[in-house]
Parts: C-alpha cells; sequence; structure tokens
C-alpha cells in the first residue's frame, strides 16, 4: 500500500484507510462475461427439461423429508429478487405434536410459497385483473403496474401468498421466478435451498383438480377445493399427516380495514334509509310524506356518498380506482362498485326528483325510488358476496348475511326517525305531532327489536363459540369440513372474548346504547299529542351516532376476528 | 394518432408495465450469477468469508463501484458450495443498521454517554487504565477477547494487551463455546488440533452427531450430510427431538447430562463384543487398558438407568458403529457446554480410537466450533495458551516468542490469565478494577446475568468495543469505542475444519468507526508501545508474522503466501507449511500417519468418572431447562441479525418456552399462553408452545433470549472453565 499520508497522523491514516475501497481491487475476478450460471451444476436436474404440454403446468414440489427448517429459501428469494427488506415470498412453518408424547420424528418443517394454484383466487377476485395465468407455464403472475391497491386478494388467497405493499400501494407476489425457468435456471429458493428439498416439477391440471376435492396440503392446511393448490408435498414419514400445525391455536387477530368498515356501514346505512323512507309512503299520510321525503333522500343519499368516497380511501392507488370495473365477470368486488354506481346513480336522480319539483320528474319518483331500492339491495348483495366468496367460515352467509341486513335495517330506521323528527320540528305546524306518532314512535320500536336481535344473535355466537372447546383440542387431522369450522369459528369467539375482550364490550354498550335505551326514550318522549320533539332530535341524533358507532366497532370486529386460513406458521 | 390514443387508453385500463413492474425486473448479472436484481446488478464481484459461524462459507459479494450492493453464495468453494444459511444471505443488513456507532462515547461524570473524538477516547482509555494500574497492579486491568474478529486482529489485541500494557488476564467469548475442545484434543492429542475436514460429512457411512442441531446451528454441514452418497446411518445423541433428530436415522433422546455415561456404555458393549480395533489402538494410541478397566462397570444395566435409554437402544447403538466402515463423530455445544465436557468429548475421542475411526476419510473425533473465528482465537488469541499454542509457563516458548517478535521477553507474562469465570471472581474480589471486552455480548451470553450485572457494577472502567451501542454490555460502558464490521476490513478467518478465509473491505464504515486492528494500533501509539507493533504494519503483515510464530508446530502455515494466494486458492487449511507439495485448495485431514502431537507421538485414551451436575432438579424447580438455538436466523445475542427485518420475520416474535404436554397439562397450561419461568437466581415471562420435541421433565429457551441467563445455573467444566449452559432447576408457574 503506498503511504500517501506520510505527514499525518495515524488516526488520519486509519480513518483514510478505512473509507479506501479500491483494495477489494486486489482480488476482483473478472469474470464478467460469464452469463452461464455456475449453480447450475447444483439445479439442473431440480427444474424440469421440458415445458408443460396442454392440460399440464409447472409446480413446486418440496420434499418434506429434507425441509430442515433453515429458512435459506426466505432470504434468498428476498435477495435474488432484489424485494423489500422485509418482503419475501415464501415462509416456513412447523407441524408438530402438542398433545401426545414425541413418535420418532416430532416435528416437520414446512416451507411454503404460492401454489400457483389451477383456479387462483386471487385471479378471480381481482377487480382490475392483475392477475394472469400463464397459459403454458401456469404461473400465475401479478402485474404490478396494473393493481390498484384494494387488497381483496389478500382476503381470496387462502394462503396469505399476496402481500400488501404499503409503501407502493400495491400486493406484490411469487412468480415463480418465470424469467428465470425461461432461461433454463432455477428460481431463486430452489437455488438456494441447501437440501434441494425444493424443485420444480410438471403437473397434470385435470389430476390436481380431482385431488383437489377431499383434500389440504397439509394438516391445517386450508382445503384444496377452494383454489386446487398445485404444490406438491412429499414425505415417506408416516407421523406427518398426524401432526398439527405449531401456531394452530395461535390467536392473531386479523388486519383491521377502517376504511371498509365504514363504507360498509355507511352503505348500508344508506340502503337502508331509502329503503325505509319508500316503504313508508305505504303507511303514512301523504302530505306527512311528502315534506320529510326529499329530506330523507338527500340524508340517505349524502352518506352513501361518504361510503363512496371512504372505499376509494381503502384503495393503495386511488387515482386508478376506475379501473375497478374491469373484472365484472368474475370479482364480486367489481359488480359492488358497478352496484353501488348504478345505487348512486339512482338515488341521486331519485332525490333530484323529490327536490326540484319544477323539473317534473316528481311522478317518476316511485319508480325511481324502486329503482334505488333494487339497486341497493343488489349492492348490498355484492358488498356480502365479497366476503362470503373467500370462504372464511366467520363470513359465510349465514353470518355476513344477518349482519350486513339488520345493520341496513338499524342504521336506516334509525336514520329516518332522526331525520324526519328534526325536519317536522324545522317545518313545525301539525307536522310535528303527525311526524311523531306516525312514524317516530313506530321506527323506534323497530330500531329497539332490529337491535335485539342482532345484539342477541352475537351474543349467542360467542356463547356458543366458546362452548366448543373440545373442538380446539383435537380432531385437526380429520379431513371433514365441520371440524376445521368449528375450530375457525371458536378461534373467533376466542379471539372476540380475548385479545379483543375491550373492543367487544364496546360494541355491545353502544348497541345497547344506541340501539335500545336511547331509542326506547326517544319513544317515551314522543308519547302523546304533544311531544317532545326537539328533545327527540337531540336524543334520536345521539342515539343514530352511537347505533353507527356500535355497527362500525362491530365491522371492525368483522376482520379482526375472523379466523384467516393459512398454511402452518411458526410455534412463536 | 390514432394508434396513440388507443395505446393511452390500453395503458389506462390494463397497464402490463411501468415503473412498478420494473423495481422487480431481474437481467443476467454476468459474473457466472445468472439472474439477478436489473437494480442490484453488479460491475465487479469478489467473494470473502463469511462472518457469523465456523462453518465458513464463502460469500460471492457483488459490488458498484466497490461498495457491496448484494451477495450470493460462492459456487465452488469446498466449504459451502454454493449454499448459505439466512445469516449469510443477510450478512450484508447488519452494516447499515441505524443504530451503528460512528464515534467514539464517553460517559461524563454525570453518567450521560457524550459522543467525543478519537484522541479523547484514547487518552481516556490511557489515562483510566493506567491509573487502576498504577494504583491496584499490572493484573488489574483484564480484557475479553472475542472469536467475531480477524485472526490479525485478534492477535494484535493479545500483543498489545500482554506485552505492551502488560495485562494478564484476557479471555475470549470462546471460553463460552470451545474451551471444552480444546482442553479435550490438548489432552488427548497433545495439541488442539481438530482432525476432520467437510468432506468427511459426504465419506462416512455413520454418522454420529452428539448434542449438536446441525440443520439449526450449521445447516450447511448438514448440506454437506445430504450430499453423502453412502445412505449413512446418521445417529443423534440429544435430550430434545431436534430438526437433527427428525431427520436421523437413529435419534437417542437421553437424559440430559447423562452422555458422558452413554459414552463409556457404548464403549462397554464394543469392548464386550470385541468390536475394536486392536491393531490401530497397540500402533497409534496408549492408555487403552485402563480405559478397558474403566468402562467395565458400565455395563448396559448401569447405563440404560442413568441415561433412560433401553439396552436394546445401547446395543443398536454400539452394532451400528460397529457395522460402519467410515465412522465420524462429530459434537457441538450440547457436549462443550457441561460441567463435564471435557471428559465426555474425550470419551467420544476414545470411540473414535478404540474403533480406528480417525486419520481415514469418513472418520474422526471432531469438534464442530461456534463462530466464524474461534479457531483463529483458539490459536492467536494470546489468551488462555500463547502465541500458535504455545505455553506462557514454559520459558522456551517465551523465548520463541520474544525472538520471533523481537521483543524483550521479561514483557510476556510467566503465568496463565484467569479464565472468563475467574476473571468475573476477581472483579467481584476487587482484583480487577478495569475490563475491556471486544466484539462480544457479556451482558447477554454470560451464565446467571443477575450475579454479572451485580460484579460489572464494581468495576472502575469499563471499555466496550462494538459496531453497535446499543448491546446489553456496550450499554453499561464507561467508553465505547466505535468498530467497522465484517465486510468493513481485511483480515482472515479460521473456519471449524481449520481453513483459513479473507474478509475484505467492501463497505465503509460509519463516521469514525474504525477496523479493530486500527483501534488496536491507535491505542498502542496511545499507550506509548506503538513502536513494538511498527512490523505489524497491517492486516496482511500480521499474518505473515502469525505464520512465522506457527512455523514448526502442528499448525503451521508458513505456506500461505499472502491474501490472495488463501483467496486463490478457495482457503487454505493449516498445516500448510512452507514446501509442502498439497494442493493448497484440497480438503485435508489430520493423522493420516497415525502420528499424534503428543511426546509419544500416540493418542491418549482420558478417562474419569462421571460427576453429579451441580444443581439437581427439586420439588422447588423440579424440570430442567435446557438452552440451544431456536432458528437458522439468529445468532447468539443478535446483536447483528436483529438488524435484518428478514431475519426478524424469521425469528421467534418473543420469549418462549417449549415444554412437554405432560408437564403443560400438569400445570393447566394452555397452548402460547403466558407462563412464568423462574430457577433459583431469576425468572422470566415467556409464551408457552406445548410440543412433544422436549421430553417431560424438561423446557427448552432459546439462548438468543437476553432473559434466559437471568435463569441459567453458573456451574463450570474443571478443567476447561466452560460454562454449563444446559442444565438449570427450574419451574414453569402458570400466571
Amino acid at each position: 500500500m503506498i503511504d500517501v499520508f506520510e505527514n499525518d497522523t495515524p488516526l488520519d491514516r486509519y480513518l483514510a484507510q478505512q473509507t479506501d475501497l479500491t483494495a477489494v481491487g486486489r482480488f476482483v475476478r473478472l469474470e464478467r462475461h460469464d452469463l452461464v450460471p455456475t449453480q447450475q451444476r447444483y439445479y439442473r436436474d431440480l427444474i424440469p427439461l421440458t415445458k408443460p404440454q396442454p392440460g399440464q403446468q409447472y409446480a413446486f414440489a418440496v420434499d418434506l423429508d429434507s425441509c430442515t427448517g433453515c429458512k435459506s429459501c426466505v432470504t434468498a428469494c428476498r435477495s435474488l429478487n432484489g424485494l423489500d427488506d422485509d418482503e419475501a415470498w415464501r415462509t416456513v412453518g412447523l407441524l408438530h405434536h402438542s398433545a401426545t408424547a414425541a413418535p420418532a420424528a416430532a416435528q416437520q418443517h414446512v416451507t411454503t410459497g404460492c401454489h400457483h394454484c389451477v383456479d387462483p383466487a386471487c385471479l378471480n377476485g381481482c377487480p382490475v385483473d392483475a392477475y394472469e395465468k400463464d397459459p403454458i407455464t401456469g404461473i400465475v403472475a401479478h402485474l404490478d403496474d396494473q393493481c390498484i391497491g384494494c387488497g381483496y386478494c389478500t382476503l381470496t388467497c387462502p394462503y396469505e401468498v399476496p402481500r400488501y405493499n404499503a409503501k407502493r400501494g400495491i400486493v406484490r407476489k411469487c412468480d415463480m421466478c418465470a424469467g428465470r425457468l425461461a432461461e433454463g435456471e432455477a428460481p431463486a429458493c430452489v437455488q438456494a435451498c441447501p437440501s434441494e428439498a425444493i424443485s420444480i416439477t410438471i403437473v397434470d391440471q385435470a389430476t390436481v383438480v380431482a385431488g383437489a376435492v377431499r383434500s389440504r396440503l397439509l394438516p391445517g392446511a386450508p382445503h384444496s377445493h377452494i383454489t386446487s393448490p398445485t404444490t406438491q408435498y412429499r414425505t415417506t414419514r408416516p407421523g406427518v399427516r398426524a401432526m398439527q400445525p405449531a401456531d394452530l391455536l395461535a390467536l392473531r387477530p386479523a388486519e383491521a380495514h377502517p376504511p371498509l368498515a365504514v363504507m360498509l356501514v355507511l352503505t348500508q346505512l344508506s340502503v337502508g334509509a331509502f329503503i325505509v323512507d319508500f316503504a313508508l309512503q305505504r303507511f303514512v299520510p301523504a302530505t306527512v310524506e311528502r315534506a320529510l321525503q326529499p329530506w330523507n333522500a338527500g340524508v340517505a343519499l349524502l352518506l352513501g356518498l361518504v361510503a363512496l368516497a371512504a372505499s376509494v380511501l381503502h384503495l393503495g392507488r386511488p387515482r386508478y380506482a376506475y379501473r375497478v370495473v374491469i373484472g365484472f365477470r368474475h370479482s364480486w368486488l367489481s359488480r359492488e362498485a358497478v352496484a353501488f354506481g348504478a345505487f348512486a346513480g339512482t338515488a341521486a336522480l331519485y332525490a333530484t326528483a323529490l327536490w326540484w319539483s319544477a323539473l317534473g320528474l316528481r311522478h317518476w319518483s316511485v319508480a325511481l325510488g324502486a329503482a334505488v331500492g333494487v339497486t341497493g339491495l343488489t349492492a348490498l348483495y355484492c358488498s356480502a358476496k365479497i366476503y362470503v366468496s373467500t370462504k372464511r367460515v366467520w363470513w359465510a352467509w349465514r353470518f355476513t348475511g344477518p349482519k350486513f341486513v339488520l345493520t341496513a335495517l338499524m342504521c336506516g330506521l334509525s336514520t329516518v326517525m332522526v331525520t324526519s323528527a328534526a325536519v317536522s320540528v324545522f317545518v313545525g305546524g301539525t307536522l310535528r305531532s303527525a311526524t311523531a306518532s306516525s312514524i317516530g314512535r313506530p321506527l323506534c320500536l323497530m330500531v329497539v327489536s332490529a337491535t335485539m336481535v342482532k345484539l342477541l344473535s352475537e351474543a349467542v355466537f360467542l356463547r356458543r363459540g366458546l362452548s366448543h372447546h373440545g373442538a380446539s383440542m383435537g380432531a385437526i387431522t380429520s379431513t371433514g369440513t365441520t371440524d376445521m369450522s368449528a375450530q375457525d369459528l371458536h378461534r373467533t369467539a376466542q379471539l372476540l372474548t380475548g385479545a379483543l375482550q375491550r373492543v367487544t364490550l364496546w360494541r355491545f354498550a353502544a348497541g345497547l346504547g344506541g340501539g335500545v335505551v336511547l331509542p326506547l326514550w326517544a319513544w317515551l318522549l314522543q308519547a302523546g299529542p304533544s311531544p317532545r320533539v326537539a328533545l327527540t332530535v337531540a336524543v334520536g341524533a345521539v342515539s343514530l351516532v352511537t347505533l353507527s358507532a356500535g355497527e362500525l366497532v362491530e365491522r371492525y370486529q368483522f376482520f379482526r376476528a375472523v379466523s384467516v386460513p393459512r398454511m402452518p406458521g411458526p410455534a412463536a | 394518432m390514432r394508434n396513440a390514443v388507443k395505446q393511452a387508453v390500453k395503458q389506462a385500463l390494463h397497464q402490463r408495465r411501468g415503473t412498478l413492474t420494473g423495481e422487480l425486473v431481474r437481467r443476467p448479472g454476468g459474473f457466472g450469477l445468472g439472474q439477478v436484481p436489473n437494480r442490484l446488478a453488479p460491475d465487479s464481484t469478489t467473494s470473502m468469508v463469511c462472518g457469523f459461524c465456523s462453518t465458513g462459507c464463502s460469500l460471492d459479494v457483488h459490488l458498484r463501484n466497490g461498495q457491496a450492493v448484494n451477495l450470493t453464495p460462492s459456487t465452488h468453494y469446498p466449504v459451502n458450495r454454493g449454499m448459505a444459511c439466512p445469516k449469510g444471505w443477510e450478512a450484508l443488513t447488519p452494516l447499515h443498521a441505524s443504530d451503528r456507532l460512528s464515534t467514539p462515547r464517553l460517559r461524563d461524570a454525570s453518567g450521560q454517554m457524550r459522543d467525543v473524538d478519537w484522541p479523547t477516547a484514547t487518552n481516556a482509555f490511557v489515562d483510566r487504565f493506567t491509573s487502576i494500574q498504577q494504583r491496584h497492579g499490572a493484573e488489574s486491568v483484564a480484557f475479553i477477547s472475542t472469536g467475531q474478529i480477524a485472526t490479525e486482529e485478534m492477535a494484535l489485541l493479545g500483543a498489545f494487551a500482554k506485552f505492551g500494557m502488560g495485562v494478564v488476564h484476557g479471555d475470549g467469548n470462546t471460553r463460552q463455546c470451545m474451551a471444552t475442545s480444546v482442553v479435550a484434543y490438548k489432552q488427548a492429542f497433545g495439541f488442539d488440533a481438530p482432525p476432520y475436514t467437510y468432506d468427511d460429512f459426504e465419506q462416512s457411512d455413520v454418522i454420529v452427531l452428539v448434542g449438536s442441531n446441525l440443520c439449526i446451528a450449521h445447516p450447511i454441514m448438514w448440506e454437506r450430510i445430504c450430499r453423502n452418497q453412502c445412505s449413512p446411518e446418521i445417529i443423534v445423541v440429544d435430550p430434545r427431538v431436534t430438526e437433527t433428530a427428525s431427520a436421523a436415522t437413529q435419534h437417542y433422546a437421553l437424559a440430559p447430562k447423562s452422555d458422558l455415561m452413554l459414552m463409556y456404555g457404548i464403549a462397554h458393549i464394543l469392548v464386550a463384543n470385541d468390536w475394536v480395533d486392536h491393531e490401530y489402538i497397540d500402533a497409534h494410541t496408549s492408555g487403552y487398558d485402563t480405559f478397558v478397566a474403566h468402562v467395565a462397570e458400565f455395563n448396559p444395566e448401569r447405563v440404560g438407568a442413568a441415561t433412560g435409554l433401553s439396552i436394546e437402544q445401547l446395543e443398536r447403538f454400539a452394532a451400528t458403529i460397529h457395522a460402519g466402515k467410515r465412522v465420524s463423530f462429530w459434537w457441538t455445544m450440547g457436549v462443550n457446554q457441561s460441567h463435564e465436557g471435557v471428559r465426555t468429548a474425550q470419551a467420544i475421542i476414545d470411540l473414535a480410537l478404540m474403533t480406528g475411526n480417525i486419520g481415514r476419510p469418513g472418520t474422526g473425533a471432531n469438534s464442530i466450533t461456534g463462530q466464524c473465528n474461534a479457531m483463529g482465537s483458539r490459536l492467536f488469541s494470546n489468551t488462555t495458551s500463547l502465541f500458535a499454542g504455545r505455553d506462557f509457563t514454559n520459558a522456551e516458548h517465551r523465548g520463541d516468542v520474544a525472538h520471533i517478535l523481537g521483543i524483550d521477553v521479561s514483557v510476556i507474562p510467566t503465568h496463565n490469565s484467569a479464565a472468563y469465570d475467574q476473571i468475573i471472581d476477581k472483579i467481584l474480589a476487587g482484583e480487577i478494577k478495569g475490563l475491556w471486552i471486544i466484539a462480544t455480548n457479556t451482558a447477554h451470553s454470560w451464565i446467571d446475568q443477575k450475579h454479572l450485572h451485580d460484579v460489572l457494577e464494581r468495576l472502575e472502567f469499563l471499555v466496550v468495543q462494538d459496531m453497535y451501542a446499543t448491546t446489553e454490555t456496550a450499554q453499561l460502558a464507561n467508553l465505547v469505542l466505535p468498530a467497522a464490521g465484517w465486510g468493513e476490513k481485511d483480515g482472515t478467518f479460521i473456519n471449524s475444519e481449520r481453513r483459513f478465509g479473507v474478509i475484505k473491505r467492501v463497505s465503509r464504515a460509519p463516521g469514525m468507526a474504525l477496523a479493530d486492528f486500527s483501534i488496536f494500533k491507535l491505542l498502542a501509539h496511545a499507550w506509548g508501545c506503538g513502536a513494538m507493533f511498527d512490523e505489524w504494519r497491517d492486516p496482511e503483515a500480521t499474518l505473515s508474522i502469525l505464520g512465522r510464530l506457527s512455523k514448526g508446530l502442528p499448525c503451521d502455515f508458513t505456506g500461505i503466501d499472502g491474501y490472495r494466494s488463501i483467496d486463490a486458492a478457495g482457503g487454505i487449511q493449516w498445516p500448510f507449511p512452507e514446501g509442502s507439495m498439497a494442493d493448497p485448495g484440497s480438503e485435508r485431514r489430520l493423522f493420516e500417519d497415525g502420528q499424534f502431537h503428543t511426546p509419544d507421538g500416540r493418542a491418549r485414551f482420558i478417562v474419569d468418572h462421571p460427576q453429579p451436575v451441580r444443581e439437581s432438579t427439586s420439588d422447588r424447580y423440579p424440570l430442567i431447562l435446557l438452552t440451544g438455538r431456536s432458528s437458522s436466523a439468529q445468532w447468539h445475542t443478535q446483536t447483528r441479525t436483529a438488524k435484518s427485518a428478514i431475519l426478524r420475520s424469521l425469528a421467534p416474535t418473543g420469549s418462549y418456552v417449549e415444554l412437554s404436554p405432560v408437564d403443560a397439562a400438569a400445570r393447566h397450561i394452555t397452548p402460547h399462553e403466558l407462563v412464568d419461568v423462574v430457577s433459583a437466581r431469576g425468572s422470566m415471562t415467556a409464551q408457552a408452545i406445548i410440543t412433544a420435541t422436549v421430553a417431560t421433565g424438561q423446557i427448552f429457551i432459546p439462548m438468543h433470549d437476553a432473559a434466559t441467563n437471568k435463569l441459567t445455573c453458573a456451574s463450570f467444566d474443571p478443567h476447561s472453565r466452560q460454562p454449563s449452559y444446559k442444565h438449570s432447576a427450574v419451574q414453569v408457574n402458570k400466571r
């Protein structure tokens, strides 16, 4: 080394040396033009020599006997694909025995990535067609620039494969290193596995679908019939099928989606309010109805628009929200967007017709009102379908359907009640007592009834869910649906009464206060020939806000407490 | 125009390419790498050995303008053959952590840590330590070295501290991992000489792993076993059903710390059936008759009762060894970290000697090392032994060293250093007042933390030299010196199989941080003994000094001609004396000629009576605490691995304790619930993982958790002074 710092202190010299990176030049290997991967010698036998034939596709094969849980595949995936610091498209979980004495092999690590399903749920759910299944290789790839960041695929995929990347506002996922395979190179994870546990194989898609009917990839994994995953887990160890995921009983609340909770509750409120108001025409005097209807419709429209704005905010890339309709043919999210679009359009027309009679649309109002109801209910159906189609047990029809309908009913009734009372105060005269008796009092009782039904059903669910304690401890390996469903619901009940207990208490408090106590008070206030209408408006408003807050909390729990299907995860 | 509009509409509706897609584009990287991320494509590459464990994998560092941007495992390196564990893949990430030390820090009178410049720091170092030495004698300042820095650096440290500062007591963190093997080998072979090469993993037909969870602790050595074409029997001796036990063909889940009994029991069966290699024993060993007499007492009934294994199991174990033509024995921390580890390691050596399984491909009594440069530390840290395996108490050895280094022989201490635990005792006794800790995290890793913290508080001056200000130990320091890390400096590591590998400067250290080598030079200069190390110009010059120190000794590497030769050969194993005709890059094992380093050239059978553990279980503490690694994504006290987001995601999310279904049920503990683990010394809160991988009566907690050593019982092997981390009496309570 040439000492150019002769007159400097040793410290100066050492600091200068520290920044000098040319020393490495002494060693650099100049093989820049060596384009043939040297690593090929190890993975040549781990990737197919031929392309898949029609009806076939590439698939990951995992030799469980060889997977020892070193997790090199995960870090290699990150480094060789240039992913973010905490991002990798592979995870390693663990199967073990936790109830019985140890047989020969008591644990089995499991490397898992995208299963490049024959019937990918990510692709089916995507509202903007940001997923493509390659017709030749079968690789399910994500088009990052097409993605709007709705995150719906993170809910539809039963394997937690697509991961939302908050920094970019999109999801990203494994593409089986398609570009590498095309050039005869192995995917990163295949290249990096020290025990050659991961390879690429070719499978017949029909065989995968047939085999998926009543099976799971591994104990505790989601039902394969949902997506027909192609990964081939192979083992010669007889004990593995009797193991259970090490995180089977770990209770982790799922991700919260606050904008979605707001969107769901407010759209349901809006649809409910329109329908209640529309239905009222048959039961109240026309004069009363005529005075109140424009206001009711206006408030419902306003809240509905707020809800739709919230749904756009939920997107990672809101400026591409318009693309959401592209997946109409297969995505319930697209259909929901279209349905709410139609709802908002007809609702706006309807409100316009009611407000500006000069436009001469008034005589269309009944037809328009009916259309608002139909589009609103359709949209509500699509909303529910978004969650139902994820196949998560607690989001099944029998839970989601009643939840959404009752929210619409409770909040719709409450909104119309408050708005009507407020308008009657504003207008004054006989409208006050007429509104109180023909609308205010009956609606209060209906709010109370609907709320009681909802809260009771939620309480019963918790009681029943918790009593399924036995389900949590055994019978996991069975392929029967019931066991796993009971398991999932039990986990949900445990989360609601455990980690999320405080939130659950708030939910019931808000429900009882806003949906029972305050409406009953409002009911009392509106009794007799001279109802205390002004106070009713105040109490009703507090009731509506409290009730809606309770529903928001319920919907927050809807996301957080659902049992997320997943591959076996780590123990701790 | 119409096309452009059409294109724009298409793009707006269905965009297949763009900036986001571009971020993940891969392209051929050249340099034989295959496709690499486009944004990280290198303009040159260089390879260097990894800085975590002793496997000594080589990593191809991808460079742009000399700066490391990415890395991949080296395909051709004879150690790792294209593979790396997660730590290796992430080796560059900890360099860029936000809590890197960029300037020295000195605690002021009010107890606040303040950034200072180097002259202030070196002055404080010299003033405080000389003041202590003037008041309490030269021996009142001690140092704790490490297996984590380059050989040249730890050699300079040992030379400066002992010959320059007049320090006598200096030990290394290798006391916690390898001391047992060192003593075992020295006594049995006459030199601390692990005899194997990794190729032995591939050549064996029987592989015996004792107290070694290779799959997690040394995944790349497990890779080598996976490449064994002989369908080997793999025997794992471990109380837990570890990953390695699950992958083995035979697992012997013995009672904790009954391994010495077990080895004697196996020897007993081998002798009883005359499954021994008399020819080898007669020609190359001593002490066999005493050995036979000793193991006669260890009949299968007695050993079965002590180990919890059946007589059939013991017989199958012995028969498997007998049936093997190339049997290799390997041990790691399960043996080393024991109250009688030395004798256990020697009992394993005895098995290899009696069956003639040494000095041939696929054989050996092989200790697998822990840290990346524990082997460098064993030879050249100048702590326990004088340079290159010499003895401080031997006047001839001192004379040799003084002559080779051109120093006055009187500066070389004439008595041995206290061991790590004895240094701590001396602090407690007030004999040591100043301590300098380099690249190790005592305040997390040392056994019985509560006691240790009480002791460290008694120091007048604690200097910590590290990459981070945030380690548990650095937080206690009076002076912190900012060190450059692996990848920011030059030097060599020596791996488990005695292979020198080169590390290089491929990244800039933050701020004023300096290579440990430069820090030692700076301190020597400030101390006034800089001239003593004029010839230790830089790390490479130092390597040639060390070569001279090794001349004529079993570790002779005088044939190594600088870093370039090591780099070109793909690492060079010692011995490699000047004029050696061996291919420097070949895989070589020791004792092929049956000649050992003892005065009579024979390997010694060494035996002893098994001793009870220091702390037995009791009604109050009925469970045995086992410790070890929990994942291959974590390294020791995690000062580096916790800096990588992806490694963090692969590690457990918090404290946990594994306990058996039976023990959990008896305590009404449900999976994942928080429990208290208590010992006579301390307690911790942990998530309960109920698993059949631990036996009833035992629990397991990873060593990476800072709370674990609040529980451990400070017991030591009397010969190696290595702490016994793997046996403490504890209780688990529902909260």
